[in-house]
């Protein structure tokens, strides 16, 4: 079998928030199913390679972020034909922005991002910072993480990843709680606010992408009960169940 | 009125007392600290780590010389700078280690004599944000202070970036070094060449000044340690041969052990303190609480295959965090509810001593018992 390929997109510019470990839980958990995984660390200044399975985009400061867009440009096409083909792109924070068709940048100027999605991010009045739950439809349990954001993402019409039960999400204060969404879902590209990392705190989402490339997974081995009590426990700190289903 | 407030904080029986005086005093006087350090000799040390072991490595070397005060017990916002003043009236220098973000502030209120920059990285990012918000500050602040000596670890990008173009400055190097942060420059944000001897930025020429003291590589406390000497210098303390390098590590008798403690609080120091780890079993104890940084993210920045076939208990509000952190790395652990029940478990397997990487809140948890309770 060939090794499911997992490339991390820039991960000198878009690693801020302990990015690297979504890679490694997507690796960790095809490997104990027994599928053979493989982490590809694509620097800005490489080409980005044609046959991964899930690609990656992290979060990161300012410059870095336009840094990356920068590089990404002549990738484009790269990344539109590998998403034809079927492989996922799983998108953070900065690397959410990245997709849209601008972002903020240093100073507030507008950037132009890749225009993959047709959403629109600005600066906000102040930082979003802390604990999220989010219910997806996708999921039976909501999802958690840590948000630490200034831009706020207007989606334009495309599905988000869930409902914001706690935090800010792509929106923030300005928009009313029961209002309030977090991330995309459009096609291979899902995308979400949600450090922590997402993939270490939220197996099921892990599980998700994997699936999307693989087909149907076998359960996890014994031995992997820690993931889903990390899981539980944040969900527990966050009050989930006060939220129903 | 200051004698009256340390008076009051002894009743109150704040422990360690170290902020509860300062938070009177600056509530009573809000200028109290720059009042309290008007023409008295002042150094500030800052950068995300190490300030508290330097600071007092510092205090030593200059003990010889001068009566030295200051805040020595990592309380080192404005209200524990203006704790330590309320009994620091006879002392002939004062030694401040100030937080990150407290720094340019401190600078303004103390007017110090010195400026000591140990590094800059990633920390807390709920709290600083991003490490370049920090660095701009910085130099804004030198900008204010343009004939205040400063001396930094020019290895650090950071602080090459902040001390640019500051002129009464000393650079000190420690070889090439690698920083998470620093792929791209933090004066211009171009990519920083990474590929000689030294970072070089092609763009605005950072990493191009020489420095001014070339020593090789070195651990974080030895740096620290050369750092202080070059400082202790300057005010005329000549032999520092007695004086080593000496860690925050702090020593606890629990559950029959004796532990070992050392503080680390971001991916720099955890990756610093797992590269000196001794034989004995090692506990983790991780936190997430206000000054521990509320947000987990950064253990999947460290590297935590030195813990392999070792002993491993973890224990701490996110224990969960870190197990899963180091599961995914192949490293076997238990998981136990508390320091305490750690040691006990590490003394029936048999071990009469450990060593334990502890967040902020947990050391200084761990750190007050011992002086609390022995």
């Amino acid at each position: 079998m060939n090794a499911l390929q997992i490339v991390v997109i820039h991960p000198e510019l878009l690693g801020t928030y302990g990015d690297i470990g979504n890679a490694r839980v997507l690796a960790h958990r095809a490997r104990v199913r027994g599928i053979p995984a493989e982490i590809i660390f694509t620097p800005h200044n490489q080409p980005l390679p044609t046959t991964g399975d899930i690609y990656l985009l992290g979060g990161g400061e300012d410059r870095a972020q336009i840094a990356s867009v920068e590089a990404l440009r002549s990738s484009l096409v790269v990344l539109g034909s590998v998403l034809d083909r079927g492989a996922q792109l799983f998108a953070v924070c900065a690397g959410l922005q990245i997709l849209g068709e601008s972002f903020p940048g240093v100073s507030g100027e507008i950037i132009a991002g890749l225009g993959m999605v047709p959403i629109v991010s600005l600066p906000g009045s102040d930082r979003i910072v802390g604990e999220v739950l989010v219910h997806s439809d996708l999921f039976p349990e909501p999802l958690t993480g840590f948000e630490n954001h200034r831009g706020r993402t207007d989606l334009g019409g495309l599905s988000p990843l869930g409902r914001v039960l706690v935090g800010g999400g792509n929106g923030g204060e300005a928009i009313a709680i029961n209002e309030r969404v977090d991330g995309l879902v459009a096609g291979n590209i899902l995308a979400t606010y949600l450090h922590g990392p997402a993939l270490a705190r939220n197996p099921v989402l892990a599980d998700h992408l994997l699936s999307r490339v693989v087909g149907a997974l076998p359960k996890v081995p014994e031995g992997e009960e820690i993931a889903e009590l990390l899981a539980l426990e944040r969900r527990r700190a966050l009050g989930a169940a006060n939220f129903g289903k | 009125m200051a004698r009256a407030i340390s008076l009051l904080s002894r009743i109150l029986r704040q422990g360690e007392g170290a902020t509860l005086s300062g938070k009177v005093l600056l509530a009573l006087r809000p200028r109290a600290i720059s009042e309290l350090t008007r023409g008295r000799r002042i150094v500030l040390v800052s950068g995300t780590n190490g300030k508290t072991s330097t600071s007092s490595m510092l205090a030593a070397m200059l003990g010889e010389k001068f009566l030295v005060g200051g805040n020595r017990t990592g309380a080192n916002l404005d209200t524990g700078i203006a704790a330590s003043l309320v009994s620091a009236k006879k002392c002939t220098l004062l030694i401040f280690e100030v937080d990150e973000l407290y720094l340019p502030s401190m600078m303004e209120e103390t007017a110090p004599e010195l400026i000591l920059l140990l590094n800059l990285s990633r920390d807390q990012l709920h709290r600083t944000q991003e490490v370049r918000i920090v660095a701009r500050k910085w130099h804004e602040a030198l900008a204010r202070f343009p004939d205040t000596p400063v001396v930094i670890d020019a290895s650090d990008p950071f602080l090459a970036s902040v001390g640019r173009d500051h002129r009464p400055m000393t650079r000190m190097s420690f070889g090439k070094r690698s920083h998470l942060d620093a792929a791209s420059c933090p004066t211009c944000g171009a990519m920083l060449d990474w590929s000689g001897a030294q970072f070089a930025c092609q763009k605005c020429g950072l990493g191009d000044i020489p420095a001014d003291v070339e020593l090789g590589e070195m651990s974080a406390v030895e740096r620290n340690h050369a750092l202080a000497g070059y400082v202790a210098q300057y005010f005329g303390v000549q032999d520092l041969t007695k004086y080593s390098p000496r860690d925050r590590i702090s020593t606890l008798l629990l559950g029959g052990i004796e532990i070992a403690l050392r503080l680390v609080k971001n991916p720099s120091s955890w990756q610093e303190g797992l590269s000196s780890l001794t034989d004995e079993p090692v506990i983790l104890v991780v936190n997430a609480r206000g000054v521990d940084g509320l947000d987990t993210s950064w253990l999947w920045d460290v590297d935590f295959t030195p813990l392999k076939r070792r002993y491993v208990v973890i224990t701490g509000d996110r224990k969960l965090d870190a197990a899963y952190r180091v599961h995914v790395d192949g490293i076997g652990y238990s998981l136990v509810e508390s320091l305490s029940s750690a040691a006990m478990q590490i003394h029936r397997d048999g071990f009469t001593r450990a060593q334990a990487l502890t967040s902020y809140t947990a050391f200084i948890d761990a750190t007050t018992r011992v002086k609390g309770k022995r």
